[in-house]
């Protein structure tokens, strides 16, 4: 054999040994089978309404201000879902990020977010400047933003908002226009400051509400993702000649933050305390989270997708008024992939696609690596995950994509969760070429277990390349039938409604704490046909995105037997006789659900 | 009259025999030459194609009956250089010189002895060189580029095959040559793209198949891999390589059953294969066998000490098993490898950027070492001593790992 090739081999050997970090390149181009994904094997499950919904809006990163190519460039913005009206739909809001100001053009300066009320029947209304969401308290302009988180921090059973971004973050507080009239409708009031979650935030990314030590109060965990600043803000090229956004790896993780809802309408910062790890240059750099009980102990867990480090697995080890957590990301199996690589996690959510009862934990990652299917088999107090993509199925959908935004969403009300992810390049020219930088969505479809890819009746949205970055999953107009919002990088957000499953049977369910009391950590089970449904109240998900937190069993052919539901208190509740295809609240502690 | 005819006679039969004597000896000189010519031509072809041990055995035989051919001892001498037989190549474009060989191509020659030799003074001169257009450019060219990647010049190493390649579209080695230094990038995307390009204007080369299969398994294409892989089998039915590549685009594909069926069948015949071993434990962790999975990644393990993913694997498993004591120990060795793996990436890519700086090499080397990379640790050590030759931690390693320096 040559030496010319003995070398390649060990060069290529070497590349073996190195993880498959994000080190740029992708694998993009089109190949026969994403052709033939193309043409739709089946009817749309999605119609794109954007055009007629009204909602015009473009997320910007500053691309267009300013040639910096700087990492801040590659995150993007969410999707925030939330009905702040009370009048039972989905509103939308969008953040709006930001641009680069000033003579040398190094002024990081935000652009207006959106608040787009629905109106139903897939019309949307911008009420932006009607409910203060226009500036900031004092008048002050956005800044650079990226994600949302929606909850009700106050317990005053309406929906608060979060948002994340570049310096800090914004909570804002649902309250009335006037509170001697609740006719004249809501808004929203700048409580960052008062609420104590104004110090300490440099880059915020994603962000999660949920009561983490059982008062009844939501907790808040912030992502925050790496010490980027124009101090540090190296050149970069992938290929040796052009020059990129620079990955991670050039930067230390920030760490992350816990903040303890006094119940007083304001936090305290108890990251430390509660055993949160410090960030560092092979630590933290925190995209995504999600707040989900794994281990069935009643205490939501925190798991958290950070790019190209090892995910973190927060096992709650909380009493009431204590925060404490324990970091078990590699002991359970969720903080690298099967081979033991730290993965570029974005996107990430928890469902039960092989219906076992237990929240499987999924990730979306960077290109040249597997998405993360992480089976659950945990025990009370001892977590612990099987790695699944290959045996679900999904390692056959390849690793050309950069995942971001992503949801089990049951597209055609069968009674198995199918997976949804928006997909887009993270650095601008992946090899050199611009052109590889936009890309498709999937739709992977769930057949008892199995998934098999059916990204082609995606309908039209799927036809055109974006830049994907947040989804959020809900049904906006309360069909049963789940629909998607997605944000895209510099493009408009595009929404589409759920179509599927027509003919098919289903049930939602709203699950309401006592005195509204924060949920996340229940589940419900839905007996159908002798099988059994799980669903999780989730805080958090997708990747910087908050979405709706009703829970949809689709049902087929079949009718609904009888509804438990375990709150996070431990309490069980059963429900039979519930009537298919509407919504039922319900309120713990209430022998009846609502309509 | 009787004396004068057998006279006549015997002279017309010397002359028939000088005659028939002359034209055999001329039909021997015209097969000899043609003979000796098609050794050459042979031998040339082999060299061309880098069959060096066959080029140089046939530009042996034809110099043996033509020894004063300069232009073939140059070639010896090239193909002598090619393995790496530098005093073998020395005497070659010796002679070749005393037969009156180019007296360009035979410096030409010798620099790329030198540099092949590890003395990179002539680097900038034959860059000079690549870039005529004619066929000596090509050997400069093929040389500089092996130069560039024995020194992990890899930036380099891709401008050099680009050029290459604009002069020879279709070269196979070239085409899988930029191949492999792109995934080393992980620019999979170009890898593939080459390699399309071999398997194209290469359609029975099993090599440029294979490494087309490969990397779209690696990319996670397994479908389109499946197909590659199952080409190959019908060519090389026995080779294991291409049988467990099939049997990872069925796992993949989430056809376990064939997946292990082709896996058993393996190590039915090589049962100590690393690889084959770790991916049948992975197919039994899929399986949610545990137990099962648990002997087949110790042997794997045992196959493949350096290999982090397989140890990783081996740790999921005894975890899963409950064997949480033995597990720590397993992530101990994964945690240190790991490290290793994390600071061998800095040092690669600082390497880049500065490939002269001895104490990289030198800590790159001892990393390569300590993780089982002992062809190219040895390498980075050199190259270390060459930058610094007062690198006592170089020449430290190098004696430790037996091998013999110059004083």
């Amino acid at each position: 054999m040559p030496q010319w090739s003995r070398t390649l081999i060990v060069v290529a050997l070497l590349a073996t040994l190195g993880a498959c970090t994000r080190n740029g390149g992708p694998v993009g181009e089109p190949n026969q089978t994403e052709a033939e994904l193309a043409k739709p094997a089946g009817p749309p499950l999605f119609e794109d309404i954007t055009a007629a919904s009204g909602i015009q809006f473009t997320y910007r990163n500053g691309e267009d201000t300013a040639n910096h190519l700087s990492i801040l460039e590659s995150l993007g913005g969410g999707v925030g879902l939330i009905d702040f009206d009370g009048d039972g739909l989905l509103d939308i809001f969008l953040p709006g990020g930001g641009g680069f100001a000033g003579a040398d053009k190094k002024d990081i300066v935000g652009l207006p977010c959106k608040l787009y009320r629905n109106l139903g029947n897939g019309k949307f209304q911008d009420v932006t400047a009607a409910v203060g969401l226009d500036k900031l308290a004092g008048g002050r302009p956005w800044f650079y933003t990226h994600g949302v988180a929606v909850g009700d921090y106050d317990r005053d059973g309406w929906p608060d908002l979060l948002v994340t971004g570049w310096g800090g973050v914004a909570l804002f507080r649902n309250v009335p226009v006037d509170p001697t009239e609740p006719k004249k409708g809501r808004r929203f009031e700048d409580v960052t400051a008062k609420a104590g979650v104004d110090k300490g935030i440099e880059w915020a990314t994603s962000a999660a509400f949920a009561d983490l030590d059982g008062d009844g109060f939501p907790d808040l965990y912030i992502c925050q993702y790496v010490d980027w600043s124009w101090k540090k803000h190296p050149k970069c090229q992938y290929d040796g000649k052009t020059d990129d956004v620079c990955p991670p790896r050039n930067f230390d993780g920030l760490p992350h933050k816990l903040y303890w809802n006094t119940g007083h309408g304001s936090f305290v910062d108890v990251s430390k305390q509660a055993g949160l790890l410090p960030g560092g240059p092979n630590q933290s750099k925190g995209l995504g989270v999600l707040i989900v009980d794994v281990d069935g102990d009643g205490k939501p867990d925190i798991f958290v997708a950070n790019d190209t480090v090892d995910k973190f697995l927060y096992l709650n080890k909380s009493q009431r008024g204590q925060l404490r957590f324990e970091e078990v990301g590699l002991i359970s199996g969720v903080a690298r992939d099967d081979r033991g690589n730290s993965n570029g996690s974005m996107g990430l959510d928890a469902g039960e696609p092989e219906r076992k009862g237990l929240p499987d934990l999924w990730v979306t990652n960077y290109e040249n690596e597997l998405h993360a299917l992480y089976g659950n088999i945990s025990k009370p107090g001892r977590p612990f995950f099987q790695f699944r993509t290959a045996a679900v199925g999904i390692a056959a959908i390849g690793q050309k994509y950069v995942g971001w935004g992503t949801a089990f969403i049951d597209v055609d009300l069968d009674g198995w969760e199918d997976l949804f992810i928006v997909n887009g390049h993270a650095i601008r020219y992946p090899t050199g070429k611009e052109s590889r930088r936009k890309q498709q969505p999937v739709l992977l479809h769930n057949r008892a277990g199995k998934f098999i890819n059916i990204s082609g009746q995606i309908g039209s949205y799927y036809q055109t390349p974006r830049l994907g970055r947040g989804v959020a999953v809900g049904d906006l107009d309360n069909d049963g039938r789940i629909d998607v919002v997605i944000s895209h990088t510099n493009e408009p957000v595009a929404v589409l409604r759920g179509v599927g499953g027509k003919d098919q049977h289903w049930l939602g369910v709203q699950l309401l704490g006592k005195d509204h009391a924060c949920v996340v950590g229940a589940k419900a089970v839905l007996e159908v046909a002798g099988q059994k449904l799980t669903r999780f109240v989730k805080g958090g998900a997708s990747y910087a995105s908050s979405g709706d937190r009703r829970l949809i069993f689709g049902l087929g052919q079949e009718q609904p037997g009888r509804l438990t539901v375990t709150w996070p208190d431990g309490s069980v509740q059963h429900f039979d006789h519930l009537a298919a295809d509407r919504y039922h609240r319900i309120e713990q502690g209430a022998a009846q659900p609502k309509p | 009259m009787m004396g004068r005819a057998f006279q006549w006679v015997r002279s017309r039969r010397v002359t028939v025999s000088l005659v028939a004597a002359a034209v055999l000896a001329a039909a021997g000189f015209t097969g000899w030459r043609h003979w000796t010519g098609r050794l050459l031509r042979e031998g040339e072809e082999a060299l061309a194609g880098r069959e060096f041990a066959k080029a140089r055995e046939l530009l042996a035989r034809y110099l043996s009956h033509r020894p004063g051919d300069a232009d073939a001892r140059l070639l010896a001498a090239r193909a002598a250089r090619r393995m790496r037989d530098f005093d073998e190549a020395l005497e070659q474009l010796r002679r070749c010189l005393e037969d009156g060989g180019s007296a360009e191509a035979i410096d030409i020659e010798y620099q790329l002895l030198k540099l092949q030799r590890g003395d990179d003074a002539p680097v900038p001169q034959l860059r000079k060189r690549a870039a005529w257009d004619d066929a000596l450019a090509l050997v400069v060219l093929e040389t500089l580029i092996q130069y560039d990647i024995d020194t992990y010049r890899l930036h380099q190493a891709l401008r050099d095959l680009g050029a290459y390649l604009e002069r020879r579209p279709d070269d196979l080695q070239a085409l899988l040559g930029r191949g492999f230094v792109w995934e080393r990038f992980l620019y999979f995307a170009d890898a593939l793209g080459d390699y399309r390009q071999a398997v194209a204007a290469h359609p029975n080369s099993e090599r440029a198949r294979l490494r087309l299969a490969d990397t779209l398994l690696i990319v996670g294409t397994p479908e389109e891999a499946l197909i590659h892989y199952r080409w190959l089998a019908e060519r090389w039915a026995g080779r294991i390589e291409v049988r467990l590549g099939l049997a990872q685009c069925y796992r993949r594909l989430g056809d376990a059953g064939r997946a292990q069926e082709l896996l058993d069948q393996i190590l039915g015949e090589a049962p100590d294969n690393g690889a084959v071993l770790w991916e049948r434990g992975q197919l039994a962790l899929d399986a949610q066998r545990a137990a099962e999975a648990e002997p087949w990644l110790r042997k794997a393990v045992e196959a493949l000490p350096y290999d982090r993913r397989v140890s990783y694997s081996f740790y999921r498993c005894l975890l899963e098993l409950g064997r949480d004591d033995e597990a720590a120990a397993v992530n101990a060795r994964v945690a240190r490898l790991d490290a290793d793996v994390r600071r061998l990436g800095e040092v690669r890519r600082e390497v880049m950027n500065r490939p002269e700086d001895a104490a990289l090499r030198c800590e790159g080397g001892l990393l390569f070492l300590r993780n089982g990379e002992r062809e190219i640790g040895i390498r980075w050590l050199r190259l270390a001593l060459r930058f610094d030759p007062t690198c006592e931690a170089a020449r430290r390693a190098l004696d430790d790992a037996g091998v013999s320096l110059p004083p």
